[in-house]
């Protein structure tokens, strides 16, 4: 589902203009970005938790060219769902 | 955070109504759930992508996953944006009598390190800038003592290069192609020594315009070109009659008696025209249309009357300004055609030729008259079958 497909689910159902759903699916977006940037997580209920993690900066190589390389160190954002959503993907229906 | 807190963060922000916002959040969570248990993905905006991939052997199971979105991404790996990946080093492979067996835990080249020193990794538990990191990884780049008097006095630095820098396969030794000297080392600089290829690599291959001869045309214009000589040749076979496909761009001249003829009223001869051609009819043991009836009654019967008027019909001597007119004959040959058209207008009938090509062969069809309406045209044709029984009807002038 697509964000395009997404708003015009939600405009339907809701009678809400698209723009207006466009907007506060952005401001959740904005909500979201701004705790994970600020505490470094993020819990979502029902959904699952946000971490920024740290992956360190290793060597590398490639057994290609022989080439030994370092792989600068690196912030990502890692996300473990919650186990009711584990369950609930896995439900039967 | 839970439901509520997004809620009331959003409604300070202005957005749109609670009401809406409310809205939107249980139907966007709604629809989560329900994409997911789908198997489908779901993409927020500005944030990223939900999902679920299959996972396990033995017992797969569904496990959702979340993809996030290039911009986030490179918010939150702010510190280290700028770090790029930088070589250091080389190793050839040492082959090694005895236990050979790769375990699969250690890397490989820690048993054939060739010059490249003891790498140490960056220390990465600190903010770090990318002058930092640049000068660490110059500390972690091995010596290379031989490849000091290889290199040019004055030139030797630490060979630095990013990956992507192609590296080809030439017969030189490694070590001369790590001591490529280069001044102003930067990170985000890209590469702009050239790799040295073999000559004969970089011969350019013929292309298909050199093999045709230099300046060809495309395959396109040549197909095109094609298809108009193939319709010009068509158009003359038809136009000097070897083929039949449609009529003539370049209409026959019809003998000049039907032309200069001048135009009768266009009314229905009189009574007493009417009685002197009863009298001519009389006097005449034959009909006034002569030709053999094969030819009339067979083309008076074929479907051309059926079948739609054809295109290139030209008509030879029109007169008068009505829409209608009366056909009486019609003939394969303009000698016929004319003494049906003579004989027509002995008897004071406004008679003419139009030429016609019906399937594959051209007719002159001999027609008396314009009329404006049609009922005036069938009066003229009822006076007309008076003279001649058969093969008399109305038709449109054209």
């Amino acid at each position: 589902m697509s964000q395009e497909e997404l708003i015009n689910t939600i405009s339907e159902r809701a009678g809400i203009s698209k723009q207006t759903v466009r907007d506060i699916l952005h401001a959740f977006a904005d909500v979201w970005t701004e705790e994970i940037l600020t505490h470094g997580e993020l819990t979502l209920d029902n959904i699952g938790d946000f971490l920024v993690e740290h992956r360190p900066g290793r060597k590398g190589v490639n057994t290609e060219t022989r080439e030994i390389f370092t792989i600068p160190p690196k912030d990502y954002l890692s996300f473990t769902p919650s186990q009711d959503l584990i369950n609930w993907s896995n439900k039967p229906s | 955070m839970n439901r509520e807190e997004l809620l009331k963060r959003c409604v300070d922000r202005r957005v749109a109504h609670e009401t809406s916002v409310v809205a939107v959040s249980h139907l966007f969570y709604v629809y989560l759930l329900s994409a997911l248990k789908k198997g489908q993905r779901v993409e927020v905006p500005n944030f990223g992508t939900f999902g679920t991939r299959v996972v396990g052997a033995k017992r797969q199971r569904r496990m959702p996953y979340f993809e996030v979105e290039e911009e986030l991404a490179n918010k939150v790996n702010e510190r280290y944006r700028n770090l790029k990946t930088i070589l250091i080093g080389r190793y050839e492979m040492i082959p090694v009598e005895g236990e050979v067996e790769y375990s699969g835990k250690e890397p490989r080249y820690d048993r054939i390190v060739e010059e490249v020193g003891e790498p140490v990794l960056v220390d990465t538990d600190r903010d770090i800038t990318p002058e930092e990191y640049r000068r660490e990884v110059a500390e972690l780049r091995p010596k290379a003592p031989e490849t000091e008097a290889a290199a040019p006095p004055g030139e030797v630095t630490p060979p630095e290069r990013p990956l992507e820098v192609p590296e080809p396969e030439s017969d030189q030794p490694p070590k001369e192609r790590e001591l490529m000297p280069k001044e102003g080392f930067d990170l985000r600089e890209k590469p702009t020594e050239e790799p040295t290829q073999p000559v004969e690599s970089r011969e350019p291959m013929p292309t298909l315009r050199e093999i045709s001869g230099g300046e060809g045309m495309s395959p396109l214009m040549q197909i095109l070109i094609g298809i108009i000589i193939l319709g010009v040749i068509t158009v003359a076979l038809n136009e000097f009659g070897f083929i039949h496909l449609w009529g003539k761009f370049f209409a026959r001249k019809v003998p000049q008696v039907t032309e200069t003829l001048p135009a009768p009223p266009v009314q229905a001869p009189p009574a007493k025209d009417e009685g002197a051609m009863r009298e001519e009819k009389k006097a005449e043991p034959t009909p006034t249309p002569p030709p053999p009836k094969e030819s009339a009654t067979s083309e008076a019967k074929t479907p051309e009357v059926k079948t739609p008027e054809p295109r290139a019909e030209i008509a030879k001597a029109p007169s008068g300004t009505g829409k209608f007119t009366v056909q009486v004959s019609s003939w394969t040959s303009t000698a016929d055609a004319d003494r049906a058209v003579s004989k027509w207008k002995q008897a004071g009938f406004d008679a003419y030729v139009v030429e016609a090509f019906v399937n594959g062969r051209t007719w002159y069809r001999v027609r008396v008259g314009r009329y404006a309406t049609m009922d005036e045209a069938r009066r003229a044709a009822e006076h007309i079958r008076g003279v001649q029984q058969d093969g008399v009807w109305v038709t449109r002038f054209e």
